[in-house]
């Protein structure tokens, strides 16, 4: 497919935040099932969130790599370069964000008062 | 103006393109025709229907400022009460009103209408446009915020001020526990101004999405506009929680539904999650700005670029986003289980990084520059200290167990004053120096400046500093008073000294101010050798702000091209045009009529409050109000033949 040949720029922007959102709100909602599931679903679907957002980022770094893929119009090189870049920088701390909600599922049990 | 009918007429007898352009006529009919489209009447009236940008955001500013000083003589007020153990000068009563009053002024009343404030007057400028989109909504926005503003100040007077806290929890604002009509006003108060709040943030970003001087690419916005963008996006998603619980409030005060009565199948910890979900964001909506003055100034007085432009921007969004992700940790101390407290320990943790990318780009941009240590400059480095030390204690309560020990002490005070006065306050002050000679169209006083600023540093850092001490010591917040034996009252008689010299320095500024207004030096276009699109206007600038729109091919405009901007031709000059253009590229799309100055945005805003206030008293003023509101809205938006109702 171009567009995951090429890169999308804006998928690191939307998949990192809208990652991290949900994994939020699923963790925050499930904290108390953790305790009786025998495993640790926080933890696994936190890394599976950052997961989404790092497919995103990556997407963002192909679609730097080829800036004047596909502009003009609608949209000119500097500016798929521009939304590119910070895009990569968002999907990446949005995933470290979901790394270290993962760390919390993996070190709590979930059955601490 | 007879020189203007007359080239309409001829213009009309031609059948020529409707109306006319700024490409046939020499510069000075051209300012005269753009005076005449988009003046504000003399009188009274023009005063009520103005919806000239500059004009309200003035006005903004000055309003906000008002009520920062009711809410700083509040605290003066309570450090005079705390300067000595179980001194009687003030009682619990309104010793709690004060603090309450002083916190709510200071959250809902000045920092977010402020930096609103300065977004209303300074985006246009900035973007090369001349006037935000929807301008009746903003002067409406205003009418709505003044009010709401002296309805809760003119409750105080009456003894009705609200008494529970900024936050306002129940049980304590309920039905069971709060004072007459109290939580009453502080309820209608925030419905005020976030309506007010929510409307400036729709026109921001429609401004800024679509009005942007053609070439302004999305990596040429100035930081500074990127700053109220993403602070705009903050509003609109923040700020209807916090309708939505305080309308709940006041329906469980007026009308007995349950929504925060345990005992009746509600959730008293659901009016903490609704107000901490909008209460986190807040704190960002009020820095978000601040660190945009910040990139502003500081470019401009290190005489270089901003270091990490891209960074910058990244870490503004990134903030943003972040900021919906760490109400729980105000809430630590609810009893909420730990495996889901620490999720929003990792947020808050991360929120560090972004914030601290800024500070790196800040400290490189001064690094490799040559600074001019002028008094915005001042406040900018006073800021990134203080900031960063309110910052290394929001990391220490953000880790649940030190956050335990330390909730509800004057810890927490120090903190919070040391982010949101170090984060936003220094800024703002630094951009009152920055833009004044802007604004007014003289320069403040440099001597006096440095003296303020020495004041408000010294005296800030004297004042709160302490506060931490006294934290650790185990000193509750919002205690009228305080035993003789708690070993407290040195350090508090030290405060309440310390904020004397802090009192002093806000006198400076606004004495700087006044005598500026009158004698300050004469200004000129761009007194800083700045570098962004609004220092090409005149100082102040003109009711169109600009004779010819520019066109942008620079992220630093002013300075790739510091003899003559190149402009746009072919938008009307005998009616209210601005460019709409696309969002990323900001390429011209289409001529946009800009509404004229209406009345109706008042006499809506009336109608709307009086409906406000009077649901207070009874829930049928919402039905009866409706009547009046609609009749104003229709009027509002009713065509009047004007050549900006033309399609």
């Amino acid at each position: 497919m171009p567009a995951i040949r090429n890169g999308i720029s804006w998928a690191g922007f939307a998949s990192g935040p809208t990652a991290w959102a949900v994994s939020l709100q699923l963790d925050y909602a499930i904290a108390d099932w953790q305790c009786h599931a025998g495993f640790r679903p926080t933890a696994l679907f936190s890394l599976l969130a950052a997961a989404a957002a790092l497919a995103g980022t990556l997407l963002s770094w192909r679609a730097l790599r080829h800036a004047s893929y596909g502009t003009s119009p609608p949209l000119q090189a500097r500016a798929r370069r521009f939304l590119a870049g910070t895009s990569v920088g968002i999907g990446a701390l949005f995933a470290l964000a979901m790394l270290a909600q993962m760390a919390a599922g993996l070190i709590f049990s979930g059955c601490e008062l | 103006m007879s020189g203007i009918r007359q080239k309409k007429a001829e213009r009309i007898q031609e059948g020529g393109p409707k109306g006319i352009r700024d490409t046939s006529i020499d510069e000075a009919r051209l300012r005269a025709f753009l005076a005449h489209a988009w003046q504000t009447p003399k009188g009274l009236y023009g005063w009520l229907a103005t919806v000239d940008h500059k004009l309200i955001g003035r006005r903004y500013v000055v309003t906000a400022f008002l009520f920062f000083i009711f809410a700083g003589l509040s605290a003066l007020a309570m450090r005079f009460q705390l300067a000595a153990p179980e001194a009687g000068r003030i009682g619990p009563d309104l010793y709690n009103q004060l603090f309450t009053m002083h916190g709510t002024t200071m959250m809902f009343l000045f920092a977010v209408p402020v930096m609103e404030a300065f977004a209303v007057y300074l985006v246009p400028l900035m973007i090369g446009t001349r006037n935000v989109a929807f301008p009746r909504l903003n002067a409406f926005s205003y009418w709505i915020y003044v009010s709401g503003g002296m309805m809760i100040w003119i409750a105080f007077a009456f003894n009705t001020g609200a008494d529970a806290g900024w936050f306002s929890y129940v049980p304590l604002a309920g039905p069971d526990y709060g004072i007459g009509k109290r939580p009453d006003f502080w309820a209608q108060m925030v419905t005020y101004t976030e309506v007010s709040a929510l409307a400036v943030a729709v026109e921001i970003i429609a401004t800024v999405f679509k009005q942007r001087a053609p070439g302004m690419t999305l990596d040429r916005i100035p930081l500074y506009v990127w700053s109220v963008l993403v602070t705009a996006f903050v509003i609109l998603f923040a700020m209807p929680a916090v309708m939505v619980s305080s309308t709940m409030l006041i329906l469980d005060r007026l009308v007995a539904t349950k929504f925060f009565d345990s005992a009746a199948g509600g959730d008293v910890l659901l009016w903490q999650h609704l107000f901490w979900f909008f209460g986190h964001p807040e704190v960002y909506i009020i820095f978000i700005p601040a660190t945009g003055f910040v990139s502003a100034i500081l470019p401009t007085f290190v005489r270089r670029p901003v270091f990490g432009y891209l960074g910058i921007v990244l870490s503004l969004i990134a903030i943003g986003f972040l900021s919906f992700g760490l109400w729980v940790h105000h809430m630590f101390a609810t009893g909420l289980p730990q495996l889901g407290e620490s999720f929003f320990t990792a947020s808050s943790m991360m929120i560090a990084i972004p914030s601290g990318i800024q500070i790196f780009c800040w400290i490189a941009t001064i690094w490799g520059g040559k600074p001019i240590f002028a008094t915005p400059l001042l406040f900018v480095l006073g800021f990134i200290f203080t900031f960063v030390i309110g910052g290394l204690t929001g990391v220490m309560v953000a880790s649940v167990p030190l956050d335990l020990q330390v909730h509800d002490t004057y810890f927490v005070v120090a903190h919070f004053h040391y982010v949101l006065v170090g984060g936003a306050v220094f800024p703002l002050l630094g951009a009152v120096y920055y833009w004044f000679p802007k604004v007014t169209g003289r320069l403040l006083s440099e001597r006096l400046g440095h003296w303020n600023f020495w004041f408000i540093f010294v005296g800030f850092n004297l004042t709160f500093f302490p506060m931490h001490i006294l934290g650790l010591q185990g000193m509750p917040r919002r205690v009228y008073t305080y035993p003789l034996e708690s070993g407290w009252g040195s350090v508090n008689l030290f405060i309440s000294l310390s904020s004397l010299v802090l009192f002093a320095g806000f006198a400076l500024f606004f004495l700087n101010m006044l005598l500026s207004l009158r004698n300050g030096h004469l200004a000129g276009d761009n007194p800083w050798g700045a570098s962004t699109l609004e220092w090409a206007a005149t100082s102040p600038p003109p009711s169109y702000n600009f004779p010819h729109l520019p066109v942008v091919t620079h992220r630093d405009p002013l300075w790739a091209e510091p003899d003559t901007l190149p402009v746009i031709e072919g938008l009307r000059v005998d009616a209210r045009e601005v460019v709409g253009g696309t969002v990323a590229d900001a390429v011209p799309q289409l001529r946009v009529p800009s509404a004229d100055n209406s009345i109706w945005p008042l006499l809506s805003a009336i109608a709307v409050g009086g409906t406000f206030f009077a649901s207070i008293y009874t829930p049928w003023a919402v039905v009866w109000g409706a009547i009046p509101v609609s009749i104003g809205f229709i009027c509002w938006f009713w065509p009047k033949g004007e050549p900006e109702d033309e399609e």
